[in-house]
């Protein structure tokens, strides 16, 4: 599904990726971990397109990203749904509004201003069930602004579902809930991927759910991908968050 | 490191150079603290005045009123409808051409990559433009504006929307635009990551989180709208300035505080109706319990709904179309031809300079407006600096000292939330001086400062005072206003803590809210200087040397060349203002700790 060879990018001169390799097949469960400023974001963020790199090659589903017009693009992110750290959700729009905005790669700005302000039944009958499948059906019509974080994250998830995409991105999804909702969205989230045959990449903060709940684990240190494998082992984690010199501060 | 920086006092040093700066303005403008007190025979008037106030005119004060006159309320009624019709059509007129003038002068829309470089090189230079003429637009104050349109194509209703459409749609644009810029950018980063494109990403992105921010703005625009029309009448248009300014000149003075008493009303009702429809914008309404069967169409039929906004929008829409088709027909009086044979005199003639007339040859133009600007221009420009500046430093100092006092969250029972002692009494005083005060600001706001200028003229006597005080009243209330906005509705932590430390509310103010939000209030104030020096351009008018009064006098002798190119002159002031407040705020706000 997303073939990268020899990726590197930089902003400026911080090197965000460098020289990074990487094959994720449809259907597949990936997890990222690494410390802040590893090039987590950055690499979903090129993942979905949003970002180009500076040197190497990257594919998703065959195509070439750096040759797509602008409106191929943009067919092809629609095909990707992402779900960034901060959810991308607009407050002041009620619940459905906001799932109906996960298609808005797959009509024009008139066509979704039409769905928007008439939203036809059908659409309305799948929302309602992806609501019921993340769990509140009942918040529907309230303003998104109105619903709890934990729940917010729900509308999320049913925002990229409502997508119909064939792959899942998502940055960092629970770093601001506590264990117990963190444990419940990552087995939603998987669940989901699986129902669906999507395939799904996540970077995430918790090593043990990683562990629990994924079979590819990369970890990502500097830009540099220094493991990929099943399981993360004990020395693998102990080399990715080792701190350096200038980063220990004495209490 | 800790850093040893001598500690400079900005704030402090702001603060007092702002005393000797109004000092020097009034010293300038060659003011004298005597006659800030009216002489014996505005005593005399003020007292008669403020009698009258008490026993508003019911009737018609002129004995020698035919009996075939309308009904007195009827001339009430009428002169208020056309006041607010002229306010509805101008605004219903600046909207859509503000929408316009917003969008293309902000940056928010802009594609995050452009392919092209003809794109980017097209984007930044239609912006340019469009801000170049928003800021023209705004510069000429919209009675000169009426003025130029009524010389120009003779008087006619639509003429007068027009004119005062102009200046409102450029600061409607203005504003809009920057509500526009300042939105945060996150969900329109996302619908763009979803394959969203530029105008979708930004009109679901952008524009419906600015919703509640262009509707209110508006609101305010149309209570100005209304102010705006008001003091219309002063040059001639029938709306209820008019009779204000005819009243006052019978000595009617029961009949004027009828008229000031109705003006207030609909200032007051448009206000607070602003004021809860921007209420209910910003909260959510209440859940209703869940039905029975979980379905969509169940779940539809209980969904929480505003109201407000709703019955706002068909009432605005009736008002709007009652408001272009009935009275007065728009295009009165005079033909399209009559018209236009007017404008071509307007142009060819009337403004062209005297001397350019007699030789033909624009070069001689030069010396005739150095002479103008040189003899006259250049002290009345001054002059109009100080009366502007000293208004507000002076609505700015008392604002910042009354605003503790009328802060809804600190001056009350418990501030913010904290308990503070039960001695009743106590508790009592800080509840009626905080809903005194903020009375006195909407009242203040309310009144039209050409109004107030006009009537304390008549008191005081023919100094520049009248003009600084009745600007500074007006002023006043809206810095109470964005204050109390600030000392109420923000996020004020480091004040609770100040009070749950042991300080008083005034402690909670100097020494928490003040230097949080310092930038933010000096921001306003060179936002309203700015406005200052528009409006005092035109105060002029009422008789009191400055810019405006060479344009009364130019227009008086008909000299409709001199009286153009001082309009153009009040224009450079204004821009020249807009431009050194631009680049104060922008300073300001790079540094201010809140944006």
């Amino acid at each position: 599904m997303f073939q990268l060879t020899d990726i590197t990018k930089s902003f400026g001169a911080t090197v965000a990726l460098s020289n990074i390799s990487l094959e994720v097949k449809q259907g597949e469960h990936v997890a990222i971990i690494g410390p802040s400023g590893s090039g987590k974001t950055t690499l979903l963020k090129l993942l979905n397109g949003q970002v180009i790199q500076n040197s190497g090659t990257y594919s998703v589903a065959e195509s070439h990203l750096n040759s797509l017009s602008n409106k191929d693009l943009r067919g092809l992110r629609s095909e990707i749904a992402y779900i960034p750290q901060d959810l991308g959700l607009i407050p002041q729009l009620k619940v459905f509004q906001n799932i109906l905005l996960g298609r808005v790669g797959k009509h024009s700005a008139l066509g979704m201003l039409s769905k928007f302000l008439i939203p036809p039944r059908k659409n309305l009958q799948h929302i309602f069930s992806l609501l019921q499948r993340v769990g509140i059906p009942e918040k529907m019509y309230h303003h998104t602004a109105t619903l709890s974080g934990g729940q917010q994250q729900r509308v999320a998830v049913a925002r990229a579902l409502f997508q119909q995409a064939h792959s899942l991105l998502a940055d960092e999804p629970i770093s601001a809930v506590d264990p117990a909702r963190a444990r419940s969205l990552i087995t939603l989230l998987t669940e989901i991927a699986t129902e669906n045959q999507l395939t799904l990449v996540m970077s995430i903060h918790n090593v043990k759910l990683a562990r629990e709940f994924f079979p590819r684990i990369i970890g990502l240190k500097n830009g540099n991908i220094l493991f990929d494998s099943p399981k993360a082992s004990t020395e693998q984690l102990k080399e990715l968050y080792h701190l350096s010199e200038s980063e220990l501060v004495e209490p | 490191m800790i850093s040893l920086k001598p500690y400079k006092g900005t704030r402090r040093s702001f603060l007092l150079l702002l005393i000797p700066l109004l000092l020097f303005c009034i010293y300038s403008a060659q003011l004298k603290w005597s006659d800030f007190f009216p002489q014996e025979y505005g005593m005399g008037l003020l007292k008669k005045f403020f009698a009258a106030a008490l026993e508003p005119a019911l009737d018609y004060q002129d004995p020698n009123m035919p009996e075939s006159a309308p009904p007195f309320s009827h001339k009430i009624g009428e002169a208020l409808w056309n006041t607010l019709q002229y306010a509805v059509c101008a605004i219903s007129l600046s909207l859509p051409i503000g929408l316009l003038l917003g969008f293309l002068s902000s940056k928010s829309w802009w594609p995050p990559r452009s392919n092209s470089v003809v794109t980017r090189l097209t984007l930044a230079i239609t912006l340019r433009i469009v801000r170049m003429v928003t800021t023209a637009g705004r510069s000429v104050h919209e009675i000169l504006w009426a003025l130029i349109f009524i010389t120009a194509l003779g008087t006619s209703p639509i003429a007068v929307i027009v004119a005062l459409s102009i200046p409102y749609s450029c600061s409607l644009g203005k504003v809009f635009s920057e509500m526009l810029d300042e939105q945060p950018r996150n969900a329109k980063a996302y619908l763009h990551s979803l394959g969203g494109g530029s105008f979708a990403s930004w009109l679901y992105g952008i524009f419906t989180i600015s919703l509640t921010d262009l509707v209110s703005y508006t609101l305010y625009r149309f209570e100005c709208a209304i102010r705006s029309a008001a003091i219309l009448g002063f040059v001639g248009i029938s709306t209820i300035g008019l009779h204000i300014e005819t009243a006052f000149e019978d000595n009617y003075y029961n009949e004027l505080w009828t008229l000031l008493y109705a003006l207030l009303a609909l200032i007051l009702v448009v206000e607070r109706s602003s004021h809860y429809i921007r209420k209910a914008m910003t909260n959510y309404p209440p859940v209703k319990s869940l039905p029975g069967d979980l379905s969509p169409s169940a779940l539809r039929r209980v969904q929480p709904r505003r109201r407000l906004p709703k019955i706002t929008a068909i009432f605005v829409i009736g008002l709007t179309s009652i408001s272009w088709t009935t009275g007065e027909p728009l295009f009165s009086k005079l033909s399209w031809e009559q018209r236009a044979s007017n404008l071509e005199r307007f142009l060819s003639e009337e403004i062209t300079p005297y001397p350019v007339q007699k030789s033909g040859d624009w070069l001689d133009a030069l010396p005739w407006a150095k002479q103008l600007f040189l003899e006259q221009g250049v002290e009345a420009s001054l002059q109009t600096l100080y009366i502007g500046t000293a208004a507000m430093i002076l609505a700015f100092l008392v604002g910042l000292i009354t605003l503790p006092w009328s802060s809804k969250s600190l001056n009350e029972e418990k501030p913010y939330g904290i308990y503070a002692g039960n001695n009743r009494a106590l508790n009592l005083i800080h509840k009626l001086t905080s809903l005194f005060l903020r009375a006195l600001f909407i009242l203040c706001r309310s009144m039209p400062e050409f109004l107030l200028a006009f009537l304390l003229l008549q008191m005081l006597g023919p100094t520049a005072w009248p003009l600084i005080l009745g600007l500074a009243i007006h002023n006043y209330g809206i810095i109470g206003r964005l204050g109390g906005e600030l000392t109420d509705h923000s996020d004020l932590n480091h004040s609770k803590v100040q009070l749950a430390q042991g300080g008083n509310r005034l402690q909670g103010y100097l020494f928490s809210i003040l230097p949080a939000y310092f930038n933010r209030m000096v921001l306003y104030f060179f936002y309203r200087w700015e406005t200052c020096i528009r409006d005092a351009t035109v105060l002029g008018l009422l008789g009191i040397s400055s810019l405006g009064f060479l344009i009364d006098e130019a227009r008086a002798r008909d000299n409709y060349d001199e009286w153009f190119f001082f309009i153009l002159l009040s224009a450079c002031i204004v821009m020249v203002g807009d431009f050194a407040s631009e680049i104060v705020r922008n300073r300001l706000r790079n540094y201010s700790p809140q944006s």
